[in-house]
């Protein structure tokens, strides 16, 4: 990134500092829609192999293939959706590789916290059970299905896990990927 | 030209709304494995043949391999058991269902694979015995040898308080030679063989 590149006239987006400088070579706001990281076509293709999987491939077969599956899905999608929802939340310039950096690392580091600590894990499994609780009975309600049992969710303790928490780079690369081609074109 | 733009620009907008929304929904409500049980409460009763304390992954269902029983006219393979987990909680009758997929091949008995299906019964370790409530047959096949084979579901209401072990017994009523009264007993439980 050099200084050629950085805009003339100052704005609060351009005051910030950013990993690398990518902010300063992110698009502006004008022509983007907030949070359309997400439609990005790695984001795209986590989030559908994510449902294929959990709630398709999960049903033919459970198994270690698609337990890993999920977790390299889910690890590539939700820093995607952490940088939009932040990106939706404030408006500003688009997400740099800082927000990407934040986004991908607490990822991985919850993941990992969760499978390798029991504490946090039955901290997950409490949380994971109440905040799918309402869900599930809607899913029931829907389908004639049996009520949830309700309770903590089961997450499974598997340290080999944690090997998936490399699927959560995919939106630091992506990230910085835009803000070179639009360093690029200015 | 600066219409169409607006409209691309809501449809974009439109887009990334939906995925966000489905991305926190998918993310909540990703499949986390099964539940655990609750901890049954003195009132409850739990047995061994129920519930998720018998296998830390919690399959609700397994296969029994059978190999080929064969007795005069009937043959069985591809035993499949499914049960409810946690079936103790909020049972108020006292039984669940399991549901026992089955191949039947009938090798020329003269009567039907259904009758010989619903001749089936489920026997646990205190000598109870239990008839299905339920048949379901799906479409017969005639096998090259002349043959006919059919897949069987046969649901049965096992008592919560069912003893192992548990056993599915198949009358072979229908063998012309006379053989056998009873194919061999085939064990239904977690795990087996």
């Amino acid at each position: 990134m050099t200084a050629s590149t950085v805009p003339s006239v100052p704005t609060p987006g351009h005051l910030r500092s950013d990993a690398g400088g990518a902010r300063a070579a992110a698009p502006s706001q004008a022509g983007r829609t907030p949070g359309e990281l997400v439609l990005h076509p790695v984001a795209l293709g986590s989030l559908v192999l994510l449902l294929v999987n959990d709630h398709v491939l999960k049903g033919w077969g459970p198994g270690w293939l698609t337990g890993k599956l999920s977790d390299v899905a889910g690890l590539a999608f939700l820093p995607f959706l952490l940088v939009a929802l932040h990106d939706v939340a404030l408006r500003r310039d688009a997400p740099g590789v800082r927000s990407a950096v934040v986004a991908a690392s607490s990822t991985g580091l919850l993941f990992a916290a969760v499978k390798l600590l029991d504490p946090v894990r039955s901290t997950a499994a409490e949380a994971a059970g109440l905040a799918r609780e309402p869900l599930d009975r809607l899913a029931a309600l829907l389908t004639g299905g049996a009520a949830p049992h309700g309770g903590p969710a089961v997450v499974v303790a598997d340290p080999s896990d944690v090997l998936a928490v490399v699927a959560c780079a995919a939106v630091v690369l992506v990230v910085r990927r835009r803000a070179t081609a639009a360093a690029g074109r200015t | 030209m600066e219409g169409y733009r607006r409209r691309a620009s809501r449809v974009r907008g439109a887009a990334v709304g939906v995925v966000l929304v489905v991305g926190v929904l998918a993310t909540v409500a990703t499949t986390p494995g099964e539940r655990p049980c609750p901890e049954p409460s003195a009132s409850t009763t739990t047995s061994a043949f129920f519930g998720q304390q018998r296998s830390d992954l919690d399959r609700s269902s397994w296969q029994v391999d059978v190999g080929e029983q064969r007795s005069g006219a009937f043959s069985v393979r591809a035993v499949h058991v499914r049960v409810q987990t946690c079936a103790a909680h909020g049972s108020s009758d006292g039984t669940s269902p399991v549901d026992v997929e089955l191949s039947v091949v009938d090798h020329g008995s003269g009567t039907t694979i259904r009758s010989f299906a619903e001749a089936a019964r489920v026997v646990d370790g205190n000598g109870r015995a239990r008839a299905p409530v339920g048949v379901q047959l799906e479409d017969e096949v005639t096998l090259p040898d002349g043959a006919r084979q059919q897949e069987v579901e046969l649901t049965f209401d096992l008592p919560l308080d069912v003893a192992e072990p548990v056993t599915l017994r198949l009358d072979d009523f229908g063998d012309p030679a006379g053989g056998d009264a009873l194919l061999e007993p085939i064990p239904l439980g977690w795990g087996l063989p």
